[in-house]
């Protein structure tokens, strides 16, 4: 089936369109391989499509996909046979030569991800659903199933530790924060 | 240099345009998504998940149960048997040169008797000042009333702590945060929240008022922002929407919240910026 420009024409689509850089970003988080996000986020949708008439309709729908993802990635992780017999002929593509602000950007993205990797899981899945995914604090309660208050510490904590990284790149002079700015609308 | 704001954004933005697909992939991805469907015939609605979810849950209730059961029983025996141990141990304290006091356990004993026994003597479990052992706060309970305590030049006075600048010792690690300030923060913000989900913007308002005065700079302005943007809309004060729209918008510009900021309502009359 061709790729449409057409603007959504049914629900499970339009959820689709809004939702999938989300999974595929919550996919990479729970560490599914870069050449195999397409294929797992698909899983996940396949998942959420069989059991809408499950799903709590007064919560957002990335708190559901959120909690899918997390089992879909950690089935991939288990077994990854399947998933690497598919992608025999779709290696990981290379990193591309590009224009400056492309390596630039792609510099800071893996500060970030280090910083990322290094938090404790706690800490690491309230980061990245507050500054990465914009969600509020109660949204964030909700997804992972802890109290406001908890959420609201561990951001607090993950954001002490994000300003802490940001002082010892400044103290190095790293050349990341030197870099212009990233070029905006990616895609 | 950069604000340091912007340093963090850039970060932040690279980091999020680096991991998202772009719209073309996307569109090619929803285009495999339904040929996978079409193919699979995955019906829209499952009736009969709920069911299964139900039978699930009473199979792993019986389960725990029986689980229960079993470690009860299990913990009896053991009890009878540390209590059969205990007379013979008593009897192996004397040969070590202890002899039990009143109260004293077994090992307690063999511990007085022989303190530098073979092996290193196991350490009481301290509580190292850890991330970790700062992340799960006991909290306390968010609904309390923080409405009448009143202002008090301590209680109101900005707080030092939790800054946007990151202190010194915590990026090495060792400090950890205070536990008094951030117990109060914490408070008065999901006691806004809180306020905010009954109904109650006022009373928000005023918890999140209190949370500026006692913490401008902290680390969590931008969810008490948009907290306020939210209480300000339900109370139709929509000049002060505005206002605080467009400081929202100057401190926190690339803020992941900026969009919900800005549209969390429309300004209903037109009485001012």
């Amino acid at each position: 089936v061709p790729p449409s420009n057409a603007p959504p024409t049914e629900p499970f689509e339009a959820l689709f369109m809004s939702h999938y850089a989300f999974v595929c970003r919550t996919l990479a988080h729970f560490g599914v391989e870069a050449a195999a996000v397409e294929d797992v986020a698909q899983e996940v949708f396949l998942v959420l499509h069989r059991r809408l008439a499950d799903l709590d309709p007064s919560r957002d729908a990335r708190s559901w996909l959120w909690g899918i993802a997390r089992r879909v990635a950690h089935t991939h992780r288990r077994g990854t046979a399947r998933a690497r017999r598919r992608h025999e002929h779709a290696e990981a593509p290379p990193p591309r030569p590009g224009p400056d602000h492309e390596l630039e950007t792609r510099e800071r993205a893996r500060i970030v991800e280090a910083f990322v990797v290094g938090l404790p899981e706690k800490l690491r899945d309230v980061f990245v659903l507050a500054e990465i995914e914009g969600m509020s604090a109660p949204e964030i309660g909700q997804t992972l199933g802890i109290k406001l208050n908890t959420a609201y510490s561990r951001l607090r904590l993950a954001r002490e530790r994000f300003a802490g990284l940001l002082e010892q790149l400044r103290a190095g002079e790293n050349a990341a924060l030197r870099l212009a700015e990233p070029t905006e609308g990616h895609g | 240099m950069a604000e340091p704001d912007q340093d963090a954004e850039r970060l932040l933005a690279a980091y999020r345009q680096v991991r998202s697909p772009s719209d073309a992939d996307t569109r090619t991805a929803w285009a495999g998504m339904r040929a996978r469907l079409e193919r699979d015939d995955a019906p829209l609605i499952d009736l009969g998940s709920r069911r299964r979810s139900l039978a699930t849950k009473v199979a792993i209730a019986a389960l725990a149960l029986a689980a229960i059961l079993a470690l009860a029983f299990a913990l009896d025996l053991h009890g009878a048997i540390a209590r059969r141990l205990a007379a013979g141990d008593r009897a192996e304290a004397t040969y070590q040169g202890g002899v039990p006091e009143r109260g004293e356990t077994p090992r307690a004993t063999a511990e007085r008797a022989g303190g530098d026994g073979e092996g290193p003597a196991e350490q009481p479990r301290a509580r190292t000042p850890s991330a970790d052992a700062t992340t799960d706060l006991a909290m306390p309970d968010a609904t309390v009333s923080l409405e009448p305590a009143p202002a008090t030049p301590e209680a109101e006075s900005p707080a030092k702590a939790p800054s946007h600048k990151p202190r010194a010792k915590r990026a090495g690690g060792n400090e950890v945060p205070d536990d008094a300030s951030l117990h109060a923060e914490m408070a008065l913000l999901s006691a806004a929240q809180s306020a905010l989900a009954a109904g109650n913007p006022e009373r928000a308002l005023t918890s999140l008022e209190r949370h500026a005065r006692r913490f401008p700079d902290s680390l969590l302005a931008e969810e008490r922002e948009v907290a306020r943007i939210r209480a300000l809309c339900a109370l139709g004060r929509d000049a002060e929407v505005a206002t605080a729209r467009r400081r929202f918008d100057a401190r926190f510009r690339g803020s992941p919240l900026r969009g919900r900021a800005m549209a969390e309502c429309e300004p209903k009359g037109d009485d001012g910026p």
